[in-house]
């Protein structure tokens, strides 16, 4: 990668701070090294960096916790990279309004702790330790909890973005409704940081459950197990649903996880019937975590949608194909891991998926594969629109170029 | 005009002209924005449109999609001598999974067809504007529509999982997938709420979701419109998600007594709060005492349970009936529509009585309040200009008066023509640009429905892309 000159470096702490700027060992993105950050310390000077870039057209990599830094394609031409972690903070939680307002660095764990004091629950799935409110927003992340939370995009009232240029903007409000203008929060909400940065957002919050409780199983039929988890995650208090597959092998044991959360009576209710229904038993809340930390487990994973009752098939046949899995079946979506890393198993998942009613995503694989394919898989018909969006709001490509589907 | 062209795709009878056809399709439900399309066409298919909008751009004719015309902000009205493509023939239900709870249905079905449909399956579609007899889901779509039960189940924007969309140059795009799990840029999510600015919606993939098992009606009687509002505030805090809580003034309740609609509502109530829970049966007992302990702590004179479904509907006809009994009061019904924080509805409430008041005005409220979503309605009669600028400056203060404790001046109404020219009271410059960037992905010639949602004060014309260096861009 070409360092950036020093006659950006200059006007870059001219307008962020000297303090703003960090040398260090390189970090690889893919892999592609990159030894400079830039953190602004706060959301104006985003901006005036930003506007600085444009006019260098230089390319960054944004960077919130960097939990997830490795998903999307190849970056194609990136110096820098550009850290979201100085605007940090909640600025606003009305716990008699079930909303909240933080900067886009704040820690979901601290966000998630502070509203939780006061009676609401954070609707962001994301465990991860390091994950920040705009790299959660940022990749649409969602997890088996999104049963009950619905997904990112529901949770987002309203955004403050820069956008490439430097141009500070806000869309959507701080109300639960709200058809003032486009959605635009949706368009960023899942773009991967290819639209604008990210500076702030409006969310709204749950209830906190007056009860929770944790039910595991440990079914022997994947077909069977399926069936089950499907129908127990339509039931009123389902949060969450998990089902995990190790690689195919005689005698190797399913988990199978159900999180509910609602009303007491409710929760008793539906937990006596699940029990019978999955032979299942009440285990400590912290199964559900340990179950999904298979997710990122793997040299190579795909994401796998599918229509509810074609995601047997689909696990079938990835499965047969050496895959472990994982399965959220309340959701339509699966991730498969192979310990092989070809990009015949993401073909095989791509095709699979499609089959299925679905989509594939490469959500992890060594950069030498992810150069042969797109971890968006298939985008076809709409991938004019995604480019004519990604030129408009981002003209030189400033923001993560060559991330995002079609390598835009 | 390409008059001849439109004729020979859709058919004689489905392509209007005359002015007496032309009439009807000057305005949409918001009636002082009147603008009269250059010709109307029913396409009775997806090949149709895509025909027609061909034509149109061949003969430099903008066009505008429409479908039932219920809409309350000009969205549907025809700027700069458009031709209107109207979706009412295209309304069949093509498919129905139940398993997999989704239905496609084309874009002029009328949005409670859907739901009486899917009944029988133990369905329905959750979306409910008010005006569900007869608006398509095409204008809902459009305008991301609410309902009184978008509380607890969202509008339209959380049951969109995939559209057909004709696009403004004729080329026909599939966006999203019945999976609902979003695969690149949302644009699904973009489309829904771009007020047919940004293609025609010719397919749409909708989300059914089952009938609760156990849904309660309860009615509280209030002594004013702000104590009622108070318990909005004191359910919403306590974590609570009712299905519906809709708040009927006392102005109202007067209207709907003396009309047909007739719900025997006490006259001296001084407002109705409409609460509704749905979920398991069980649970939704216990909801209903801690409903009545709220709504008796906020000051509520008396909390009654529907006992059948015939009081039931009783209670809902209140809300139900409003708009027609308004409708008697003057020639003419202003439906204002803005959304505030929950927490601020007492205060705003009077806000908005007091102005109503103060220019003279017969305001009455009937409103989404679980949502903080305002409808403050005007009767008016147009032919009185002195009344009608007093109707538009009391829209105007109470638009103001929202947006200054932190609310927004449409929570589903949209903004079409009516309020395009308020929307630098949300939004500045740079804000507008971020949208015209949309806009410009989708309709880079601004032909499809143009002169809404963008203030005209300002350029309202497209974004210069040479302007913008796209001709050095490093994508081709
Ligand atoms: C243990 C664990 C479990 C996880 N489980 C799930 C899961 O179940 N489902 C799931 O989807 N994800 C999951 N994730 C992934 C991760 O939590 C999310 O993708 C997300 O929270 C990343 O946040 P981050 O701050 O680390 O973002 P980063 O990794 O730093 O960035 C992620 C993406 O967002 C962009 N970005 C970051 N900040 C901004 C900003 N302010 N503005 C614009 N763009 C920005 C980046 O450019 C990048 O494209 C998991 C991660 C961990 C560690
Ligand atoms: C009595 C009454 C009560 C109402 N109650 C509510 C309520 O509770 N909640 C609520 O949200 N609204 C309500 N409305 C407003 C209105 O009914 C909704 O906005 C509705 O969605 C409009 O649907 P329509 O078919 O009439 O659309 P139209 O008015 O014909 O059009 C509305 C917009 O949709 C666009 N459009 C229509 N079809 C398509 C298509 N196929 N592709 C792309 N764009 C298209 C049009 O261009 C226009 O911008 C009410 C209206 C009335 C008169």
């Amino acid at each position: 990668m070409t360092a950036p000159s020093d006659a950006l470096l200059q006007a870059l702490e001219r307008v962020a701070g000297a303090d703003a700027l960090a040398h260090h060992t390189p970090e690889l993105v893919d892999d592609c090294a990159i030894s400079l950050t830039l953190r602004p310390p706060d959301a104006a000077a985003l901006g005036r960096c930003l506007e600085v870039l444009s006019d260098a057209r230089t390319g960054v990599v944004v960077r919130g916790g960097a939990s997830r830094l490795g998903l999307g394609n190849v970056p194609r031409a990136a110096a820098l990279l550009l850290d979201t972690r100085g605007l940090a903070g909640v600025e606003s939680f009305e716990p008699a309004e079930g909303v909240c307002r933080a900067g886009a660095g704040t820690p979901l764990s601290v966000l998630r702790e502070k509203v939780r004091a006061g009676g609401w629950e954070l609707p962001l799935d994301p465990p991860g330790a390091g994950s920040t409110l705009g790299g959660a927003i940022a990749s649409g992340a969602f997890g088996p909890r999104a049963q009950g939370y619905g997904m990112p995009r529901d949770a987002v009232l309203g955004l403050d973005v820069a956008l490439a240029t430097g141009a500070r903007t806000r869309c959507g409000g701080r109300v639960v409704k709200n058809v003032t203008g486009y959605d635009l929060c949706k368009l960023y909400t899942g773009s991967f940081g290819a639209l604008g940065v990210l500076e702030a957002a409006w969310l709204r919050l749950c209830p906190l459950p007056q009860m929770t409780v944790m039910l595991e199983a440990r079914p022997d039929d994947l077909d069977a197990a399926l069936r089950a988890a499907l129908a127990a995650s339509r039931r009123a208090t389902a949060r969450a649903v998990a089902l995990h597959a190790p690689a195919a092998r005689p005698g190797a044991p399913l988990r199978s996880v159900v999180e509910l959360a609602g009303d007491s009576v409710a929760v008793e209710d539906e937990r006596a019937a699940l029990c019978v229904a999955l032979e299942a038993e009440e285990v400590d809340p912290s199964a559900l975590d340990e179950l999904r930390a298979q997710q990122a487990a793997g040299e190579l994973v795909v994401r796998v949608s599918a229509l509810a009752t074609r995601l047997g098939a689909a696990a079938a046949a990835l499965r047969k194909a050496g895959a472990e899995l994982l399965i959220y079946p309340g959701l339509g979506v699966l991730y498969a891991s192979f310990a092989a890393t070809t990009a015949n198993a993401f073909s095989l998942a791509v095709d699979i998926a499609v089959a299925a009613g679905g989509a594939a995503r490469l959500e992890r694989a060594p950069a030498a594969l992810k150069r042969e394919v797109d971890v968006f898989g298939e985008l076809a018909a709409a991938l004019p629109l995604q480019r004519a969006l990604k030129v408009r709001f981002d003209p030189v490509g400033v923001l993560n170029p060559g991330r995002s589907a079609g390598r835009l | 005009m390409p008059i001849d062209e439109l004729r020979s795709i859709v058919g004689a009878a489905n392509c209007l002209v005359s002015d007496a056809e032309l009439l009807a399709y000057e305005c949409d439900g918001q009636t002082l924005h009147a603008s009269r399309p250059s010709a109307v066409v029913l396409p009775g298919c997806r090949d149709e449109v895509v025909a027609v909008v061909k034509a149109c751009r061949a003969g430099g004719v903008p066009f505008v999609p429409r479908g039932a015309g219920t809409g309350l902000s000009g969205g549907a009205t025809a700027c700069d001598g458009a031709v209107v493509i109207e979706c009412s023939r295209m309304q069949r239900i093509l498919e129905v999974d139940a398993e997999n709870r989704f239905a496609v249905v084309e874009p002029g079905l009328v949005n409670l067809a859907l739901s009486q449909a899917v009944a029988s399956l133990g369905l329905f579609y959750a979306p409910d504007p008010s005006s569900q007899l007869v608006c398509t889901l095409g204008g809902n779509i459009a305008e991301n529509s609410g309902g009184p039960h978008t509380l607890k189940h969202g509008t339209t924007s959380n049951h969109v999982l995939a559209l057909e969309l004709v696009l403004p140059d004729g080329e026909v795009v599939t966006l999203g997938s019945p999976t609902g799990v979003v695969h690149g840029f949302d644009l699904v999510g973009a489309v829904v709420g771009s007020e047919g600015t940004l293609g025609v919606v010719t397919r749409a993939t909708l989300r059914l979701v089952p009938i609760p098992d156990c849904v309660e009606t309860l009615l509280g009687i209030f002594p004013d419109v702000v104590t009622a509002c108070r318990a909005v505030g004191l359910i919403i805090e306590s974590g609570l998600v009712p299905a519906a809580l809709e708040v009927v003034d006392d102005r109202t309740i007067a209207a709907v007594e003396a009309s047909a609609y007739a719900a025997g509502l006490p006259r001296d109530a001084g407002a109705v709060l409409i609460i509704e829970l749905d979920g398991p049966a069980r649970a939704v007992a216990v909801q209903i005492e801690r409903v009545e302990a709220l709504a008796a702590q906020a000051g509520a004179s008396r909390v009654d349970v529907a006992r059948d479904e015939a009081e039931r509907q009783r209670f809902w006809r209140a809300r139900k009936g409003a708009f027609g009994a308004m409708g008697r009061l003057a020639p003419d019904l202003y439906v204002h529509d803005a959304v505030v924080p929950r927490s601020r509805l007492p205060e705003i409430i009077a806000r908005v009585c007091e102005i109503g008041d103060r220019h003279g005005l017969t305001l009455c409220n009937v409103f989404h309040a679980g949502d903080g979503n305002l409808h403050p309605n005007i009767c008016f009669d147009r032919r009185n200009a002195e009344e009608l600028a007093r109707v538009v400056a009391a829209g105007e203060e109470i638009l103001r008066a929202c947006v200054a404790v932190g609310g927004v001046i449409t929570g589903e109404h949209g903004i079409g023509s009516e309020k395009k020219e308020y929307m630098d009271l949300v939004f500045d410059e740079a804000d507008l640009e971020a949208m015209k960037l949309l806009r410009g992905a989708f309709d880079p010639d601004g032909v499809c429905n143009p002169g809404k949602l963008f203030p005209t004060t300002r350029s309202c014309v497209e974004s210069n892309p040479k302007a913008r260096g796209y001709d050095e861009v490093p994508f081709a």
